[in-house]
C-alpha cells in the first residue's frame, strides 16, 4: 500500500468509516502506524468529520429539524407554525391575485403592511429557534431540569409503557434510560420520534454512566402525545443497531 | 484530533534493528519503539474504543505486552514489527470488549480496573467546541454555499462519491477539488489554533 493508492482511493476515510476489508484494514494499519504523513491525514479527517457531525447536530437543534427538505420542514413545524405559514401563504396568494384589482394606493399600502407584519412574525420564529441553541450552549449545567426515568419497552410496537407530565415552566428535561448499556458497543445515539414517525430530536455520541444513559433536551420540544425514544448502539466497523426502545405518553402541564 | 505542532526530526532505526536492540536489553531502543509507534497505536485503539482514558490504558498495556514479547524473542518476523504492534493493540481492544460479557456470567470482579468514567471531561467539551468553531468557519468559506452539502453528505451521511456527483451534477475532479479545499483550510485553521498552545492540541 503506497501513498498514491491511499490518496486516490480515500483509504484513510474508509478506514475511519470501518468500510475496509479486514485485509485492507490490516495492511493500512501496518503502514500508517509508522507513517507520520498518514497519521496526519487520518487525524485531520477524524477532526473534520467529528466537527461536521457536531455542527450538523447543532444546526438540527437550531432548526428543530435535521432536514434540508422543504416538505419535511413543513411537516415538522408545530401546529401554530403551520397555521402561521398557511395564513402567510394564503395572504401572499390573495395579494398576488387581488393585486390587479388593488388600484387604490391605500389598499396596496395596507397589503404591504400586512406582508411586513407577517415577515416580522416569521423572523421572530427564526430568532426563537436560534435562541434554542444558544440556551443549550449557555446552560451546560441544565439547572432546573426534571428527570424522568424511562423503562425499556419489549418492542417498538404496542402502547406506551411510560407516562410523563412535563411542566412548561421547566426549561430542560432529562430522560434516564435504564438498562441501555450493553457490552460490545463502541458508541451510542438516541433518536426521539413522535407518533407520526417524525424525528423530533436526535443526539449522537452518548456515553453510558454505569448502566444507564442520560438524554437532555429542551422541554418545549415535547407536546401532548405519544413518543418513541430509540437508543442505538454501534460496534466497531458496523452500523448502528437499535439497543432499546422507550415509549412514553407525554402530557403538558402549563 | 492530535496535530504535532512542533514535530521533532528523528532518524528511525530499521524495525529488525530495533527488535534486536530491545532483545539485547537496550533501554533506549525500548523508548524509541514507544516514541515511534505510540501515536499510531492510539489511532488504532481510538477507532475501536471511544473513551479517551481507556484508549490510554490500552495503549500502555499494548506496549507492555509488545516489549515483553520482544525481550523474550517471541517476534518471529522482526522486519514486520509494525504489523506485530498493530495486532497486539487490536487484540487487546477486542479482548476488552469480550470481558464485560464474561463478567456478567461469572460475576468476577477481576476486570474492575477497566471501568472508566466515560463522560467527556470539561477540557474535552471545550476542545470539541473549538473544533466545531473551526469547522463552522471552514463551512462559511465554502463557495458556492450549496457545496457545503457535499461535505455533509460525504463525511457525515457517508454517501458514495458517485451518488453525490450524479445528484449534484459534479465531475469527480470538481468533487475532489471541493473536498481538498475544505481539508486544506481545516488543516490551516487547526494548525493556527495548535500554535496558540505549546506542543500539541487534541480534539476528539
Amino acid at each position: 500500500m503506497d501513498h498514491r493508492e491511499i490518496e486516490e482511493r480515500d483509504i484513510a476515510l474508509f478506514y475511519l468509516r470501518g468500510q475496509l476489508s479486514a485485509e485492507e484494514r490490516d495492511a493500512f494499519e501496518e503502514h500508517f502506524v509508522d507513517c507520520r504523513e498518514c497519521l496526519d491525514r487520518i487525524e485531520l479527517l477524524k477532526g473534520l468529520r467529528s466537527g461536521l457531525k457536531q455542527v450538523a447536530v447543532e444546526n438540527a437543534a437550531r432548526a428543530g429539524t435535521a432536514s434540508w427538505g422543504w416538505r419535511e420542514w413543513l411537516i415538522r413545524l408545530n401546529s401554530w407554525q403551520q397555521a402561521a405559514f398557511a395564513l402567510g401563504l394564503v395572504a401572499a396568494i390573495a395579494v398576488v391575485i387581488a393585486l390587479p384589482l388593488l388600484r387604490m394606493s391605500g389598499e396596496l399600502g395596507a397589503a404591504r403592511r400586512a406582508a411586513a407584519a407577517w415577515e416580522m412574525r416569521y423572523h421572530s420564529e427564526q430568532e426563537t429557534s436560534a435562541k434554542l441553541l444558544a440556551e443549550m450552549a449557555a446552560n451546560q449545567s441544565f439547572a432546573g431540569a426534571t428527570i424522568f426515568p424511562l423503562v425499556a419497552a419489549r418492542s417498538a410496537e404496542g402502547p406506551p409503557v411510560n407516562r410523563i407530565v412535563v411542566s412548561r415552566s421547566i426549561p430542560w428535561i432529562v430522560f434516564s434510560l435504564e438498562g441501555g448499556s450493553q457490552p460490545g458497543f463502541q458508541s451510542y445515539r438516541a433518536i426521539l420520534k413522535d407518533s407520526a414517525g417524525a424525528t423530533v430530536w436526535q443526539t449522537e455520541s452518548l456515553s453510558p454512566m454505569r448502566d444507564s444513559f442520560a438524554v437532555v433536551l429542551p422541554s418545549r420540544l415535547i407536546k401532548n402525545g405519544i413518543y418513541m425514544l430509540t437508543l442505538e448502539g454501534a460496534k466497531p466497523g458496523s452500523r448502528a443497531l437499535p439497543v432499546n426502545h422507550y415509549s412514553f405518553r407525554a402530557s403538558i402541564k402549563q | 484530533m492530535e496535530i504535532d505542532a512542533n514535530p521533532e526530526q528523528t532518524v528511525d532505526s530499521s524495525p529488525a534493528d530495533l527488535v534486536a536492540r530491545i532483545a539485547s536489553g537496550d533501554r533506549r531502543a525500548e523508548e524509541e519503539l514507544i516514541g515511534r509507534y505510540s501515536r499510531g497505536v492510539s489511532v488504532i485503539l481510538g477507532t475501536l474504543v471511544e473513551q479517551r482514558a481507556l484508549v490510554e490504558d490500552l495503549r500502555q498495556e499494548s506496549f507492555r505486552i509488545a516489549l515483553e514479547k520482544i525481550r523474550k524473542g517471541d517476534v518471529r518476523e522482526p522486519e514486520r514489527l509494525s504489523g506485530f504492534i498493530c495486532s497486539v493493540a487490536r487484540n487487546l481492544a477486542i479482548q476488552y470488549f469480550r470481558q464485560p460479557a464474561q463478567r456478567e456470567v461469572t460475576g468476577s470482579t477481576e476486570s474492575v480496573e477497566f471501568i472508566v468514567d466515560s463522560a467527556p471531561s470539561p477540557l474535552q467539551q471545550l476542545l470539541r467546541q473549538e473544533n466545531a468553531r473551526i469547522v463552522r468557519q471552514v463551512l462559511s468559506e465554502v463557495r458556492p454555499q450549496r457545496y457545503q452539502e457535499i461535505l455533509y453528505r460525504y463525511y457525515v451521511a457517508e454517501e458514495d462519491k458517485e451518488a453525490i456527483c450524479a445528484d449534484m451534477g459534479l465531475s469527480s475532479l470538481h468533487f475532489n477539488r471541493v473536498l481538498q479545499r475544505a481539508r486544506d483550510r481545516y488543516r490551516e485553521l487547526y494548525l493556527k489554533a495548535a500554535q496558540k498552545q505549546p506542543g500539541t492540541i487534541r480534539v476528539e
